[in-house]
Formats: structure tokens, sequence, C-alpha cells
């Protein structure tokens, strides 16, 4: 590969991994509000 | 009162419902077909640019906007877009938010049903032995649905009543237990399928399995930016038309999901996730499987060549034989991978898009889910036969304008404007911004006042008036020529040639060139005009001679685009064309007198309440 197009894709690829993984696992990790919330499957949680 | 009771089981099941609600068969058809097309490497700057400033803030406002609907009861854009304004102007333009939705399910559902049944053929070894031909042949016959190569009869209706029947089935189990369960199934499947189909693609090695050019070679050529590109608006159009059909904005779908977020709830972070894993897929798995497998075996050449026909038949008509090169048991591994994927990346969206009718029906009409489902399955079954039945005409690719690209700008343009300017974006942030688990740079508020809505004008006026060959250069007050695929040249039928009544006794040839053959397929007569020069690819055109018609020309006669080359009672394909057109302005019709009825019906409630008060 010629280096501008790997400079291309790396930047583009590695700026768009970052960004999808950070809200993801910050999606997964951020505490859930007080019930009554959205979501029923955690309703009988107790938190 | 509605009967609708729906709600989300888990918040990664939304996020995963709202990217496969995203992540579509564009993700791996069309983007690298848009990158190769325009500029190379260099179209993810406009792609990325386009991504922050139109698809980052439509994001924002589509699902605080549905989060806002739905808190008060509706979720569908109609009744949402008349409380954000409290005219019934805007109830009406809400009306696109379930028209396109129904539309899109109508011919999408078909080129789900493909994957399905490539699927099904990939597992089966129906492609083992075939050269290139013959596995083009294999779609054109599937295509032309009177004739089939499998022993199914009518094997592309079966399928596509097979995948619809499957929707319906899906979407009448409800959010949770129907749309969020086969998301949380599909997405991790299709991430795995695809990782697996990178993984062989970049290794590819030259002089190995009959391959030409290592895989890198393809992505070296996808990823190669021509920086001149960058002064082209084509570039910038193309590259904000894929945010938009890779988002699924502009259609209704995303406000129906965040319908069922309560108030309080996070939309901010929810979008972020979504957005940015639809955006993973596509830029970082998309660009890195059919561009590269297909430059390894066939050549860069040979590839400009068949992108400039679309993705679809790259991955319909090429991909199943370059997994041939791979042995039987790899081609069949490879094949179930991709097309299931690509039935996968389908099926999550096509569900998203039959979520608005069922939640209309529910809320409106008190429709039961399971009801509300069927229904949806019967209308999309009957406006999409349609487009099974007449696709060699056209009909598939006219929904797929009108409802598919344009009604999603338009939409897109009033809601940008609705929520900025008539709702007011003091409100509209304050939405956004309620429960958010993320903090939103406050430069997305003036994005999402000034560059969206703007944007958004710049890139429908652009569709409306596109010059012909994209040359900018030429539009003066004087006038211009239109471009084939501008509005206004769809509208007046610019690309129908001569054939442009819908009956006629006599069929002109529509492009200049020499009477190839005459020949004998599918037990139809056909005639075969081209005008390819030496070592130059051109064009090669073949109408069918019916029974009773009478062929004017003969072999290696010179025919000029206009000349007569049949005679007979001809039904031309504008007239199919035009059939498509009359039916998706009935279904807006249709939505709009049903949302009317709703209206008269909420009115009559609301009096009545009074009354009794």
């Amino acid at each position: 590969m010629n280096t501008s197009a790997i400079i291309f894709m790396v930047i583009a690829e590695t700026i768009i991994t970052a960004f999808m993984v950070y809200f993801f696992i910050k999606a997964l990790v951020v505490k859930p509000k007080p019930e009554p919330d959205s979501y029923v499957d955690n309703d009988d949680v107790e938190r | 009162m509605s009967t609708n009771t729906e709600a989300w089981g888990s918040r990664i099941g939304l996020i995963l419902a709202m990217a496969g609600n995203a992540v579509g068969l564009g993700n791996f058809l069309r983007f690298p077909v848009q990158a190769i097309q325009n500029g190379g490497g260099a179209f993810i700057i406009p792609y990325l640019v386009c991504f922050l400033l139109l698809g980052i803030p439509l994001l924002f406002i589509e699902w605080s906007t549905g989060r806002y609907g739905g808190n008060l009861g509706h979720h569908t854009t109609p009744f949402t877009f008349e409380k954000m304004s409290r005219m019934k102007f805007w109830r009406y333009i809400g009306v696109f938010g379930i028209f396109s939705n129904i539309a899109i399910a109508s011919y999408y559902c078909y080129i789900e049903s493909w994957t399905l049944s490539w699927t099904m053929h990939s597992a089966m070894g129906s492609f083992q032995g075939m050269d290139q031909h013959q596995v083009a042949d294999f779609f054109s016959d599937y295509l032309n649905i009177s004739t089939t190569t499998t022993g199914i009869p009518f094997e592309a209706v079966i399928f596509f009543l097979l995948c619809l029947f499957l929707n319906t089935w899906i979407l009448s189990k409800g959010l949770r237990g129907g749309v969020e369960r086969t998301a949380k199934i599909a997405m991790p499947l299709l991430i795995i399928f695809a990782i697996f189909l990178v993984v062989k693609a970049v290794t590819l090695k030259a002089g190995h399995q009959g391959a030409i050019n290592d895989g890198v070679v393809g992505l070296n050529f996808l990823w190669t930016p021509q920086y001149d590109s960058l002064a082209n608006p084509k570039v910038w159009l193309a590259a904000a038309g894929q945010i938009f059909f890779t988002l699924s904005l502009g259609q209704g779908s995303v406000q129906c999901f965040a319908s069922y977020v309560k108030k309080k709830d996070d939309i901010a972070l929810n979008s972020m996730s979504a957005g940015w894993m639809n955006e993973f897929v596509e830029v970082v798995l998309g660009s890195a499987i059919i561009i590269p497998i297909s430059i390894g075996y066939l050549g860069i050449d040979r590839v400009i060549e068949l992108t400039n026909l679309g993705g679809l038949g790259l991955g319909f008509r090429t991909m199943p034989y370059l997994f041939q090169q791979w042995g039987p048991l790899l081609a069949a591994m490879a094949g179930v991978a991709f097309f299931g994927l690509l039935f996968f990346a389908g099926i999550t969206s096509s569900l998203a898009m039959g979520t608005p009718c069922l939640s209309f029906l529910q809320d409106e009409f008190k429709f039961s889910r399971k009801k509300a489902a069927y229904m949806f399955g019967v209308f999309t079954c009957l406006l999409g036969l349609p487009t099974v039945f007449f696709f060699q005409y056209g009909v598939l690719d006219e929904y797929d304008y009108w409802a598919g690209t344009i009604a999603l700008v338009t939409f897109a343009m009033f809601e940008a404007i609705l929520f900025s300017w008539v709702f007011g974006l003091d409100k509209g942030w304050k939405e956004i911004t309620t429960g958010a688990d993320i903090k939103i740079p406050v430069v997305f508020r003036y994005v999402i006042k000034w560059v969206t809505p703007v944007l958004l004008l710049l890139v429908f006026f652009g569709s409306l008036i596109r010059p012909e060959n994209d040359d900018w250069t030429k539009i003066s007050l004087t006038g211009w020529e239109l471009h084939n695929e501008s509005i206004i040249g769809q509208i007046t039928h610019k690309n129908i040639g001569p054939n442009s009544s819908w009956f006629s006794d006599e069929f002109y040839a529509e492009i200049s060139g020499t009477v190839d053959s005459v020949f004998i397929q599918d037990g139809k007569n056909r005639v075969s005009i081209s005008n390819h020069s030496e070592g130059q690819p051109g064009q090669t055109a073949t109408y069918i001679i019916g029974k009773r018609d009478e062929l004017m020309v003969q072999p290696g006669e010179e025919v000029k685009t206009g000349d007569v080359i049949i005679r007979g009672n001809m039904i031309n394909g504008v007239f199919y064309k035009d059939i498509g057109r009359l039916l998706l302005v009935s279904l807006f019709v249709f939505v709009t007198v049903l949302v009317y009825i709703a209206s008269r019906k909420r009115k009559k409630a609301s009096i009545m309440i009074g009354n009794n008060k």
C-alpha cells in the first residue's frame, strides 16, 4: 500500500473504532437511572 | 386509550436495535462503491464532515423528537410534529415518517430475500463449478421470475413472501420479544461473519487459489486519496447521501424506536453509541470485503467496470464466483457468511421500517400488535409485488429513487427546520440534554440551528437541479442541461429515451450500434445491439421480440438511437415506472387520509373528555 493510502485508512479507522468502543463501553458501564426507567428487563433488579 | 404498551428490554438491546436499523446492505455494498467513485481515500473527508455536521445533529434531532412524542403518547411523527408546532401543516409533513417506511420496506424485503436465497444456495453448493458468466446468469435468471435454475418454481416470489412473513412474524412478537431479540442475535453474528471475511480478504495472496493480486491491492486502490475530488460538489453530495442512507435518517424509524424511551432516560449516549457502531461496520468492516476480494481475483480495471453497475451487481453476480476459488468448503462458509451478514443487516433494518406502521395502528386505531403486524405485511406485500414482477422494467429503482432517496432528504430537511426554528432550539436543546449520560459539546447547538438546516437545503436543491455530468460550472442564469438523476430530470422522464410513450406500435433503438445477434433465451426471441469498439468498453442492449412482433433489423446492420427495430403492440418500460409512481402517490394519499381520520378521532375523544368533566 502507498503511504497516503495507509495514513488515510489508519487514521479514519482508528478514530471510528476509538469512538465506537468508547461510547459502547460507556453505555455498558454507566449507572442506570432509578426505576421506573425505560427498560423492563431490570424492573425486578434491586439497586 | 392506545393499546400500545411496548417497551424496550434493555439499554444494550435498544442500542443494538438502533444500530441494526442503521446497518444495512448499503454498509457493505454501497459505501465501498461510493468511495471508489468519489475520490478513494479522500472520500472519507467529506464523509466524516457530513457525519459531524449532518449525521450526528440529525441523530440528536430524531432521537429527541421521538422521545418527546413518545412521552406525549405519540410513537410516530405525524402527531409528534403537530405537538411540536401546534400547526396542522406539520402533521402532514409527519406522514413521510410512516409512508417512507412502508414504501422502502416493500422493495427492501425483496432485496433482503435475495440474500436469504443466496445464503441457501451457498450452503447447498449451487454455485460450485460455475464460471463467472454462469454465476451472473444465475442472478439474471432468478430475477426473471418465470424461469428458474434451481427447480423451485417462482423462486424469487417464494423467497420474497417468505422474507416478508418472517419480518411480519418477528414484528408481531413485539418490540422486546421480536425486534430487540433479533438485533441481539443478528448484530454480533453480523460482526463475526464480517471479521471472518475481512481476514480472508486482506490475507489474499497473488498466485494463491487463482488470485492475481494481493488483498491489500484492493485496500490500496480504495484508500488512495484523489485530493482534486474534494473540490467537486458531486463528491460532497454523494457523501451527504451516503450519511443519510447509512444512518437511516429522514425515515421516521429512529423517532419511533426512541419514542419508547422515558423522558428522564438518556438519548445522547445511546444515539452516539448506535451511530458510531454503524460507522465502524461501514468504514472498518464494509470497506475491507468486496473490493479487496474482487480486485484480488479480477483486477482493478474489471472492478471499476463492475462498480459502474452498482454494489448489488458486484455482490450477487460476482462474489459467489470469487468464493468458489477457495475450494468447496471455504466457498460455502464464505458464501453463508457474506450473504448471511447481508441478511442480518437487511432484516434488522426492515424490522425498524415496520415498527412505525405498527405503532401508528396501535396508537390511533387500537390494533393489537399481532393484527397491526399482519396488516403491515399485507400492505408491504401488495406494494412490493410490482417490484418483484416488474423488476426488469425499473419499478424497484423507481421506488428506491422516490421513497428511498428523495423522501428521506425532504423529510430530514423539514424536521431540521421544525426542530430548530419552529419548536425552537432552546426547547430542542433541553430535549437533547435531558437525562444525557454524556456532555454534548455546545458547538452542536449552533450546528443544529444553522449548519444542518442549511446543508439539508443545499442537498435538496442540489438534487433538484443537479446538472448533467455533475458539471456545476455549467449552472447559469440562461439555464443548463439537467442530470438524468436530478429530481426535475426524473419527473420529466429525462432518462427514458426514445420509447417514451406507454403504448406504441414501434420500438426504437435506445443506443446506437451494430445489431449483434438474434437469439433465443428462456424460450423468448431476443435481439442484441452493442457499440463496443475494439479494446474499449461500450454498451449492450438486449430486447425481447414478442411472438406477434416483427423484427425490422438484421444481424450486422448499423442502427442509430431512435431507429425502429421492432414493430408490434408494445408496452414500454415507462408504463411500469409510472405505475410504480402512481402506487407510491396512492400510498402517500392513503396514509394522509388515515392520519386525517385519526386526528378526527382524537378531536372527538378530547371533546368527550371535556364534556364528561
